[in-house]
């Protein structure tokens, strides 16, 4: 999953960033609600983080512009201050969640967790389609009942088609999902991953829609 | 009946007619004096004439016998009775008198010398002013002694038909006088009732400052009170600032410190790791909650507080309906109270959404919110159909750090905080079995009266 992480204090951000990657997370970060709003495209991250208290526009700021532009991303605030003032308004500008600093990351991760799946329609904490369930809380992963070994990129990469189960999801979009920007990025590697995961959940489980992409069937 | 001693208006009203009545009183006893010497020195002046008259009217005849030539001009000494009487005597003569005199007596010891000289001394019909002199009866036998003599009843009822009627028109006068200052005194006093009305509405949360224009005496009173306040608000407002920036402050390392402990954790160092998170939330709440308290402390109520239960429950009821989306929750809450209550409104807003938030935590299916009110107090009642409290763990709930699940998110620290603000702002809080099965938050807080 790709997230958008705005948050102006650079030792806590690179902190964030480690500790969500580590967690299966690929974490863009911006400093400022400028630099997140000039992001092309935030609809193609799976949840927007923010920090409230951003120097120049404030995070409140930023979730409404952003609202205001049709975004249906989840967004989780960080809020600093932790006063109710503070999370009403950021939930009434339109965010999805909140949780008050300090705050592990493996809470962030759970937080984020709950709401790309409450964002994909799923109401369990679990993922599941078809024969495969996933509990992105353990990072645990049952075929048939029968819990089975992923690597870090072909977790990622499933998590990702549970979320999007029975939407085709494009080369590229899955691309910006499993590696940051920053990264050397390569569309060959896609086909690597996904034909390594056929082999574990099932060649029949994920469907390659020519030209279009790849859709994991429900 | 106890005075209202302490009332401008009693102490205006009291010293206005003690002036008044003083001043007219003593006016009144001046004039009067004053025409009393007019009145009687005109008396005396009539007299004086009088016998002046009697004494150029007076001869005798052949055998020495006085008479008068022609009665004197003036009519009532020719009436019985009337107060004004003469007499003029002639040793070795018969005395002859007014007719008014009729069978009664004057004195005629005045008549000693050739001016005329009187005395006030007994006559038919009272007390009379009595005037004497000795007139020659160009000879050299004994001169005339002439006596002129008017009841001092007649004086004193010439004074008396002055001072009746003159003291009536000063009762009349001290009146208008009274009536006037009372005028005075309302028109006076008014700029200090619009001055009380508008505290009133700052004590009612109308208005955050006193508006509109006061006279001079009072305009300085009324622009300190003012900067009072505003001092007052700013102080609060920096409090909270500075309360935010601490907690921002120390949030970042503390941020810095988890994370450490989260490595420590991933390197194995579990027991380590483990110590760092314990402390670390301790410190978290510790921090959290007497950072509250300090806000709180600052923020005691002031005059002019005020918060709309309506206002500021319907963005805490939109937010929570947002927050608890994905476990469709019903948030019931039908007509909500137009109400103020004597609070800081970002302190009714924690108060509320920390309540209703625990109450949409615990919830199976629905939480409601209702109320009700006395003449002094709003009793706000949230409600879930949770698995609720037991009665002897309701009193621990309000414990710092005291969480009641560890697996609902929370710091332990809300309920603690909203204990400390209701009893801030003069209010209760109780934890109740609630009719929907869960558990009930009451709240108490003071209603602010119309």
């Amino acid at each position: 999953m790709r997230i958008l992480l705005i948050e102006d204090d650079q030792e806590i951000a690179s902190r964030f960033v480690v500790r969500l990657s580590e967690s299966g997370f690929v974490v863009e970060h911006a400093h400022d609600a400028e630099a997140a709003l000039a992001w092309p495209d935030p609809n193609r991250f799976s949840a927007l983080i923010v920090d409230l208290g951003l120097p120049g526009m404030d995070g409140i700021s930023l979730v409404k512009q952003w609202r205001n532009r049709k975004l249906t991303t989840p967004i989780l605030i960080l809020s600093a201050r932790g006063s109710w003032q503070e999370k009403v308004d950021g939930l009434n500008a339109g965010a999805d969640d909140y949780v008050v600093k300090p705050i592990r990351a493996e809470e962030i991760a759970a937080r984020l967790h709950a709401l790309t799946r409450r964002a994909a329609g799923q109401t369990s904490h679990k993922l599941s389609a078809g024969k495969i369930e996933l509990d992105p809380a353990a990072k645990a992963v049952w075929l048939e009942g029968v819990q089975i070994n992923l690597s870090q990129m072909e977790y990622r990469l499933l998590h990702l088609l549970l979320l999007r189960a029975g939407h085709i999801l494009a080369q590229g979009d899955i691309l910006d999902h499993l590696y940051s920007m920053t990264s050397e990025r390569d569309l060959n590697t896609v086909e690597v991953h996904i034909g390594r995961l056929r082999r574990k959940i099932g060649r029949d489980a994920i469907t390659t829609v020519r030209g279009l992409g790849y859709r994991l069937e429900r | 009946m106890k005075l209202p001693i302490k009332s401008l208006r009693f102490r205006f009203i009291i010293s206005t007619i003690a002036l008044v009545a003083m001043g007219l009183l003593l006016t009144g006893l001046l004039v009067s004096s004053l025409m009393r010497v007019y009145v009687t020195q005109g008396f005396h002046d009539e007299l004086k004439i009088h016998i002046d008259e009697l004494a150029a009217l007076t001869t005798k005849d052949v055998s020495g016998q006085p008479y008068l030539l022609r009665q004197l001009s003036d009519p009532r000494y020719s009436v019985q009775g009337s107060g004004f009487y003469w007499e003029v005597r002639r040793d070795g003569f018969a005395p002859i008198r007014s007719p008014s005199l009729g069978e009664g007596n004057i004195s005629g010891t005045r008549a000693t010398e050739k001016k005329p000289h009187w005395a006030i001394t007994n006559g038919p019909t009272g007390e009379t002013i009595e005037y004497g002199m000795l007139s020659p009866a160009n000879d050299t036998s004994p001169p005339f002694q002439l006596s002129i003599a008017t009841d001092q009843k007649i004086l004193e009822a010439a004074l008396s038909d002055f001072n009746w009627p003159f003291g009536w028109a000063l009762a009349a006068f001290a009146s208008v006088m009274i009536g006037a200052g009372a005028i005075q005194i309302a028109f006076g006093l008014k700029p200090i009732h619009r001055m009380t009305a508008a505290i009133s509405d700052i004590r009612a949360g109308k208005a955050s400052a006193m508006r509109g224009n006061f006279p001079s005496e009072i305009a300085p009173i009324v622009n300190d009170l003012n900067a009072l306040l505003e001092a007052n608000a700013a102080m609060v407002k920096t409090a909270r600032v500075q309360a935010g920036n601490l907690a921002h402050g120390l949030r970042t390392p503390l941020a810095i410190l988890l994370d450490e402990a989260d490595r420590l954790k991933a390197n194995g160092l579990n027991d380590s790791a483990e110590t760092l998170f314990h402390e670390c939330s301790r410190m978290q709440r510790q921090i959290d909650y007497h950072l509250v308290r300090a806000r709180t402390a600052a923020a005691q109520p002031t005059p002019g507080q005020a918060a709309s239960i309506r206002e500021t429950l319907l963005p805490i009821l939109s937010a929570m309906r947002r927050l608890h989306a994905a476990r469709n929750i019903t948030l019931c809450c039908a007509n909500l109270p137009d109400a103020l209550v004597a609070c800081d409104d970002i302190d009714l807003e924690e108060i509320l959404a920390n309540l209703l938030d625990n109450a949409c935590k615990w919830a199976r299916t629905r939480t409601m919110i209702s109320w009700e009110t006395d003449s002094k107090m709003i009793l706000i009642l949230i409600d879930d159909d949770g698995p609720g409290l037991p009665k002897e763990e309701r009193e621990d709930a309000f414990e710092i750090g005291k969480r009641l699940d560890d697996t609902i998110p929370g710091t332990g620290l809300g309920l603690a905080i909203v204990r400390d603000m209701v009893q801030l702002y003069r209010g209760t809080i109780q934890l109740e079995t609630s009719p929907l099965g869960g558990l009930r938050a009451a709240v108490a807080l003071p209603l602010i009266t119309h």
